[in-house]
């Protein structure tokens, strides 16, 4: 009777990995149950809302290089230390993008790396050939199938890109590496006014274009890169706030471009509506007072809360502050610890929206119908977190820039 | 006699039809409720099941079929609604409360419901069991679900498999 024992395991709830795993050690019947590609469409379909599994922090490790690290919220744990000197990047879709640090942490290489945290499977793109060191440089990983309806639910282990971005004085630079291809597409040049910064701030996806925070000497902008022509324009922020330095990017609830950043204790919620004319309209559609939310020690003047990540999906919003992390959910309210004080100070979380397990490494392996989002968090400790106030408060941004990709 | 209420019938009173468990004991139930089985409906919509006749159930013994009645009795008016749509918060709860006192039952009991709305496909009654034993393996390791679920004592071979997988996903048992 499988169809009796695949109604019950596809109910065992999706924040729970740990228990569809062991009840497929039961027996090899249930084994070969939950393998079947069709009880993990059907897992998926029946628990739609992906869990959050944990987070990857980029922590300096005992040579000061930094290093992933995972931070799990529930009871997944990845096969592999990420770290090994090696940086998380970006994270989407399932995958995590991981840059090896050089060893004189200085010089300037290309050795990105996707990684899917779940099936351990790992690929080293090829090395970027470029003219010159940029300026700074940001990079997203996703499913190549953005735009042609994949849902992205079961995608891991689907042709992926990965979209490469720098800024060499007044020219941007984009390059996509597709996993088809298995190289670097030609480079797209785009002309910019002025310097600018790319911020390590985790890229967003809308529609069809990655969206990219990136810092001018004058104001504070986002880089929109067209996926499909790999076009670049600049979208100014409202102009009350384009002195912001620390923004974070997100997705409105109708999927729409919106940022969130925050001013005197208090989380301002813009979101972008197309205007009559083409240009971007500013909408602020929430303010979220601090101070009745979050605890007093939480608040401090020393290192102010800040807007870390976004969940995607959850829609939940991630703030450091001194005594840990919390999420908000700007719909209801809710605050939840989510991380105590854990000896590092967070400066980004990206957001990744993992599909199922699946892979291949084995039999088990490629069953487990398991959903995360895995969020992908910067961080330094907080010995270093007088660098970063720094570089939020805008002074050496370009000395923030080049010492956080060490 | 059910009461003439849901005017489900030619005479106003509700259609009954007759099940005979595997142990020939026969159970008179309104057409409604043994209509929420998706293997017996077509058969009543045929018209059969009445009178004298009565539809035998050869792999429900009478134990089980009185416990899988007393549950299509309790859902029939909800589902004679279309799931209820227009249900106060007060019914589902109702609803809710007899549904969790309902497989509050011997783990015997609860496999032979699991087979039988498996068997009789009532919709329902397999999510609310299954739900029931997915919670029941909840915290346990592969070898306590077995106990909990009656399994024989794994083949050294089975266990060997067992530990081999263990420890490659030691993160599920911390």
């Amino acid at each position: 009777m499988d169809e009796v024992v695949d109604e019950i395991l596809v109910r065992c709830p999706p924040d729970d990995p740990a228990r569809l795993l062991r009840a497929a050690l039961v027996c090899r019947r249930w084994r070969r149950i939950v393998s079947d590609p069709g009880f993990r469409r059907r897992f998926i379909e029946r628990h739609r809302a992906p869990p959050m599994l944990g987070f990857l922090c980029n922590v300096p490790d005992d040579d000061l290089y930094l290093t992933a690290r995972f931070v799990p919220t529930l009871d997944f744990r990845p096969r592999r230390a990420v770290g090994d000197r090696r940086r998380a990047v970006d994270a989407r879709h399932g995958r995590v993008l991981l840059h090896s640090v050089p060893l004189d942490k200085v010089s300037f290489r290309f050795d990105l790396v996707v990684w899917d945290p779940i099936t351990d499977e790992q690929r080293a793109l090829p090395r970027l050939s470029l003219h010159a060191s940029p300026w700074t440089w940001n990079a997203a990983v996703l499913c190549a199938g953005v735009g042609g309806g994949c849902d992205h639910l079961d995608c891991h282990c689907a042709p992926f890109l990965v979209h490469f971005v720098a800024v060499f004085n007044d020219r941007i630079v984009s390059c996509v590496f597709s996993s088809e291809t298995g190289d670097w597409g030609k480079p797209a040049f785009f002309h910019c006014p002025s310097n600018g910064d790319l911020r390590l701030e985790p890229s967003v996806l809308v529609g069809n274009a990655l969206h990219f925070v990136i810092l001018f000497p004058a104001s504070t902008r986002i880089l929109q890169v067209e996926l499909a022509t790999g076009d670049m324009s600049v979208i100014d922020l409202p102009p009350t706030f384009d002195k912001q330095p620390h923004i974070l990017l997100m997705t409105t609830e109708d999927n729409g471009l919106g940022f969130a950043t925050i001013h005197q204790s208090k989380v301002y919620l813009w979101s972008k509506v197309d205007g009559i004319d083409g240009d971007a309209i500013w909408d602020l559609s929430r303010v979220i007072e601090l101070e009745t939310l979050l605890p007093t020690d939480a608040l401090s003047v020393s290192i102010s809360p800040h807007v870390v990540g976004f969940a995607d999906g959850i829609g939940d919003i991630f703030l450091g502050t001194e005594v840990g992390y919390f999420t908000i959910n700007p719909k209801t309210n809710r605050v939840k610890k989510v991380v105590e004080d854990a000896g590092f100070f967070g400066i980004f979380l990206h957001k990744l929206l993992h599909s199922s397990v699946g892979g291949h490494r084995s039999p088990l392996h490629k069953a487990l119908a398991l959903r995360s989002d895995v969020g992908l968090f910067t961080g330094m400790r907080k010995t270093t977190s007088s660098m970063s106030s720094s570089i939020s408060n805008g002074g050496g941004a370009m000395v923030g820039g080049v010492l956080a990709r060490i | 006699m059910a009461a003439p209420e849901s005017g489900d019938g030619n005479n106003g009173a509700a259609r009954m039809v007759t099940l005979i468990s595997s142990d020939n004991t026969r159970f008179e139930v309104e057409a409604a409720a043994a209509s929420l089985s998706q293997t017996l409906q077509l058969t009543i919509l045929d018209g059969g099941g009445g009178g004298g006749d009565g539809i035998p159930l050869p792999n429900v013994d009478s134990a089980t079929l009185s416990k899988v009645l007393e549950y299509c009795i309790k859902h029939a008016p909800a589902a004679a609604n279309g799931g209820a749509p227009n249900a106060t918060a007060v019914d589902r709860a109702e609803l809710e409360r007899f549904d969790n006192e309902f497989v509050n039952i011997d783990q015997s009991v609860l496999y032979s419901l699991i087979m039988a709305a498996h068997n009789l496909e009532i919709e329902g009654l397999q999510s609310l069991v299954a739900k029931k034993v997915a919670d029941m393996i909840k915290g346990k390791s592969p070898m306590e679900i077995r106990r909990t679920l009656g399994f024989p004592d794994p083949t050294p071979e089975e266990q060997a498999e067992m530990n081999a997988h263990m420890l490659e996903y030691g993160w599920a048992y911390e």
